[in-house]
């Protein structure tokens, strides 16, 4: 049989590029009028209708604090199903549903374990053995985050009888732990609003909550929901700053860029080679993204831009090594990148292995990554048949320079002169460190990403490439729209169109102020409004 | 039958003694398995990764005399088990319907057992199941019916540890507004899959009973309690929602549902059965799959001669799966630099057709071993493969192509299989019938009589019955 060339089709559904891309003079998605409408340049939007819910459940992690928070114990949810999210942002709602028994089952099991170990005097604090019905009231409702009505308080009562007849007095309170972790107000929380068509004092106080901290309120927030003062415009922008202003506001920015850019749930030890490396470096790789992202967004809150250029990051002896560094001593320290060919978060051994093939070079997996995750754009609802092939005998060219042949082919071109961009990564290999300048030299890291109607972008090195993808107007209409999404819970629509061009706008006013998007969206219209049938 | 319930103390001893005894006495006890046996019937899925190349033919020589190519040898010894196909495939169906990568990995393991193509993102990416899998159905049917009583022992999903490409997996439950033979154009959920052969033996034989003890006990029993508290909640929230959300809310009440069903289910007693050894956690790594899957070959027919399930869908790794088997000992294959290299199938694919039917015969290996065990070949248990259908469904029969697929059924499923015989299908789009009529077949023969048809109405002739060619 005759040796088999990779087909560059075959090469390219694994990047998910198919000949055609979307109408590039398209609008943004929140611009057309009706879904399947031409333009859908956010690759992670689904077909169809609006998935907005009105009801949204919580991730492993936000349960896991949630759990915390108001049990005082860290639950192990590794039971929890995670749901596949390469197209959406881990909080999606429509893809958090508890599907069937096993899933329940997982739910009850981590409830009993919870509520087992859970010190009783700070979850249920009842004066004597039997709780009173006032006692569970309160109890319930700052462990649901929300007022009990009548009905439910009677519910509760009449478990607390049964469960202190079978399980005695510490019992019955442990199984009102059990109770309120298995309620669904604690697992969900909804959007339904109330005639106004805004959010309920409670709804908001939970979605700002989670919005900012991914936990669930704390007891200043709940007791201004409670007594209804946030209903208050400027009571309500005062809780907006007092939660900004919070660390777990800035642990939240964090955790959005990792969702945003794939790098939750990477596991290093997937990559070839990755078994030679110290013991804890994948960890070490993940601890310098989020130093480094809590310096630019939180801490000195330089923006997003500053993100994807600084030249100085952080490193223990584990990461300065897949850098090059050489660091005397342990411990976490700021490092400079000068004389390196990198620059900022695009660069970080996290970011690269996290977009690399098991091993070898990655050109086409970083391309998509630049311009799927980085750039929220991607590839038409059209498909076309792939003709060409990287050339069989490549002769002097390089890597780069056999790609470089397909943007002059149609229809290849159309993928190509964003994918491409991915070279500008290529110097680096699947676990982040430099090739070897012999095999993988410099000018490897050359190229253009050409998103029309943009300008198209030419680079000559990788900090020439890390420049113009900072700069680019798709990074923060990418970002912005992520940020709402994440705010949301689902993705934008028609009616999110105002709001998300005056957000971009801000933002850049702002320059590129994670801190202060976050605000702007928390005090949006938008986000006080309430999910409605047909809304979408 | 017994109805004592299996508690959690008498449930670790047995597992314990079992592990203990294993290796010095006959393991599995005569009396259980003739009963009822006549009368149950057992579907086993099995889903294999990338396929065969053009050039690998498995099927050498004309009519019933055939013999198999290098890579398919272990199924020898199951001719007369066995149902093979000439032409089996439904590239042509994929390419009409399917608005997504006509040459990508994720449609064909889509369509393999639920006959439909993948749901679409925006960019043509199909990763979601539009339609569940036939092993789900039948399990939502025996559920309905009474045949199964523990909805979380519906089915037994294992996954053999593999990469997987966009779609989490190519069985999919059954929506909770499911009706039999209802079709969706919305994405459907996956089936929870189990890696680890220790929670397989726990879902099978532990009934869920892995609590700390003492107190811990009680509360768990306390739990059934409870759950009326989330039932009455999601009740009282469904109508003031959006349609996406009511569905949110009808999944979690299904869920609360199967979960009381299956605390409330006695089942049938375990006394005097020798459990399987508990495995206790595994390394699943590459390099542990032969020890895995033999483990997972004795908790499948023990779940199934005991009648803890019916049904078992299996998955090695997933679709475009990276699925690597050191034990072959083969090298990298491709170029540096090229994404489709390495030494895995996949790879073996791109750059090495030639050598591919290494893989195919390590799977064959594996699903021999199974097959034997059923067959109750070394055991003398008695033959489950009989009252059983085992499907060996691929991804691709050509590079990127599935057309002549290597699809092979064994068993006789009570009688209602012709085994023994050798089919021509086709790959045309006037084909397509005949790969739902088989999806429809397997269900039928399996009980679910009430599901008249399968697969995508749009496509013209999607549906004319069961195949008939397979029926005794």
């Amino acid at each position: 049989m005759p040796r088999a060339r990779p087909s560059l089709a075959a090469l390219l559904l694994l990047v998910g590029c198919n000949g055609v891309i979307e109408d590039p003079t398209a609008p943004p998605s929140w611009m057309a009028d009706a879904p399947g409408a031409n333009g859908l340049p956010f690759q992670l939007e689904p077909r169809g209708p609006s998935l907005q819910p009105g009801i949204r459940g919580l991730t492993p992690s936000e349960l896991s604090r949630t759990v915390e928070d108001r049990f005082g114990v860290v639950p192990d949810v590794s039971g929890l199903a995670v749901p596949g999210q390469e197209y959406f942002l881990g909080n999606d709602a429509a893809r958090l549903a508890v599907r069937g028994g096993l899933a329940v089952h997982a739910r009850l099991q981590l409830a009993t374990e919870v509520a087992s170990a859970a010190p009783l005097d700070g979850s249920f604090p009842c004066a004597a053995a039997m709780c009173s019905a006032a006692e569970l009231r309160a109890g319930f409702e700052r462990a649901l985050s929300t007022r009990l009505s009548d009905e439910a308080l009677r519910r509760y009562v009449v478990l607390f009888d049964r469960a202190r007849t079978s399980l005695g007095a510490e019992g019955a309170r442990r199984a009102m732990i059990q109770a309120a972790l298995m309620s669904a107000e604690l697992h969900y929380r909804t959007e339904i609003g109330d005639r106004t068509g805004r959010l309920t004092p409670t709804e908001l106080a939970q979605k700002l909550s989670y919005f900012l901290w991914g936990r669930p309120p704390d007891d200043a927030l709940l007791a201004a929901a409670f007594d209804g003062s946030l209903r208050q415009p400027r009571a309500y922008e005062a809780q907006v700053d007092r939660l900004r202003a919070d660390p777990r506001a800035g642990a939240r920015v964090v955790e959005l860029v990792f969702d945003w850019l794939g790098l939750d749930g990477f596991d290093l030890e997937t990559r070839a080679g990755a078994d030679e490396l110290p013991e804890g470096t994948g960890a070490a790789m993940v601890e310098e993204v989020r130093r480094l992202v809590t310096r630019e967004l939180v801490t000195e809150r330089r923006g997003l831009r500053s993100l994807l250029t600084t030249r100085t990051t952080f490193a223990d002896e584990r990461v300065a090594s897949l850098y090059g560094l050489d660091v005397v001593g342990s411990g976490w320290r700021e490092v400079s990148l000068e004389g390196t060919d990198r620059r900022g978060l695009l660069t970080t051994p996290l970011v690269l292995a996290a977009h690399a093939k098991e091993s070898g070079r990655s050109p086409m997996q970083r391309g998509h990554f630049l311009v799927a995750e980085l750039m929220c754009t991607g590839f038409g609802p059209d498909f076309g048949e792939v003709t060409a092939q990287l050339p069989a005998d490549p002769g002097e060219r390089t890597f780069r320079e056999q790609f470089a042949t397909l943007l002059d082919v149609h229809p290849c071109a159309n993928c190509h002169r964003t994918l491409n961009a991915g070279f500008a990564l290529d110097l680096f290999d699947n676990v982040g460190r430099r090739h070897p300048e012999s095999e993988v030299p410099a000018s490897e890291a050359a190229g253009m990403f050409h998103a029309e109607p943009y300008d198209p972008v030419h680079f000559g090195s990788t900090e020439d490439a890390v420049e113009a993808f900072a700069g680019h107007p798709l990074l923060t209409r990418c970002f912005v729209a992520q940020a709402y999404r994440y705010a949301q819970g689902s993705r934008s629509s028609a009616l999110d169109r105002s709001t998300l061009e005056g957000l971009e706008q801000a933002f850049e006013e702002d320059a590129t102020d994670v801190l202060a998007l976050f605000r702007r969206i928390a005090l949006s219209e938008r986000f006080l409004a309430a999910v409605a049938e047909g809304q979408g | 039958m017994s109805v004592r319930k299996w508690k959690r103390r008498d449930f670790l001893r047995h597992s314990a003694m079992a592990g203990l005894l294993a290796p010095v006495a006959a393991y599995w006890p005569d009396l259980v398995e003739a009963q009822g046996m006549a009368s149950r019937r057992q579907m086993i899925l099995v889903f294999l990764p990338n396929g065969k190349v053009a050039g690998n033919d498995y099927l050498l020589g004309e009519g019933m005399g055939y013999e198999l190519a290098f890579g398919y040898e272990p199924y020898a010894d199951f001719k007369g088990d066995a149902i093979v196909f000439d032409e089996y495939g439904f590239q042509s169906f994929i390419r009409e319907e399917y608005d997504g990568d006509h040459g990508g990995h994720v449609a064909p393991g889509a369509v393999m057992y639920s006959g439909e193509v993948p749901w679409t993102t925006s960019s043509g990416a199909g990763e979601d199941m539009m339609a569940p899998s036939v092993d789900q159905i039948v399990a939502w049917d025996y559920l309905e019916r009474g045949v199964i009583t523990n909805p979380l022992r519906k089915s037994l999903n294992v996954r053999m540890r593999g990469s997987s490409y966009r779609l989490d997996s190519v069985f999919a439950g059954t929506p909770a507004d499911y009706t039999l033979g209802r079709s969706y154009d919305r994405p459907v959920a996956p089936v929870a899959q189990l890696g680890q052969p220790q929670a397989g033996f726990e879902l099978m034989f532990g009934d869920l009973a892995r609590m700390g003890g003492g107190s811990v006990d009680e509360l768990w029993a306390f739990g059934r309690s409870i759950l009326d508290v989330p039932n009455q909640e999601l009740h009282g929230v469904r109508d003031q929602l959006p349609a996406e959300g009511r569905r949110i809310v009808d999944d979690h009440l299904q869920g609360l549902r199967e979960l009381e069903r299956s605390l409330a289910d006695e089942g049938e007693s375990l006394d005097g059965l020798t459990l399987p050894a508990e495995p206790g956690p595994m390394a699943t790594g590459p390099d542990q799959h032969e020890r895995v899957w033999s483990t997972w070959v004795g908790l499948i027919e023990a779940a199934l001669r005991f009648d803890r399930t019916r049904i078992v869908n299996v998955q090695f790794g997933g679709v475009a799966s990276r699925f690597a088997i050191p034990a072959l000992g083969l090298g990298f294959v491709g170029e540096r630099g090229d994404s489709n290299s390495g030494s895995d199938h996949h790879s073996y694919t791109h750059w090495r057709g030639e050598d591919v039917p290494f893989f195919m015969h390590w799977y064959a290996e594996r699903i021999g071993e199974l097959l034997r065990a059923l067959r109750g070949d070394r055991t003398g248990r008695g033959n489950l493969l009989d009252s059983s259908v085992v499907s060996v469904g691929m991804e691709f029969g050509r590079n990127h192509n599935a057309s002549d697929m290597p699809v092979m059924l064994f068993g006789r499923l009570g009688g209602h299989l012709r085994s023994g015989q050798r089919l021509r299908t086709g790959n045309g789009l006037e084909s397509y019938h005949k790969h739902t009529g088989l999806l429809l077949a397997l269900a039928q023969g399996m009980g679910t009589t009430g599901l008249r048809e399968r697969g995508n109405r749009r496509s013209p002739d999607y549906q004319r019955g069961p195949l008939a060619e397979i029926l005794a």
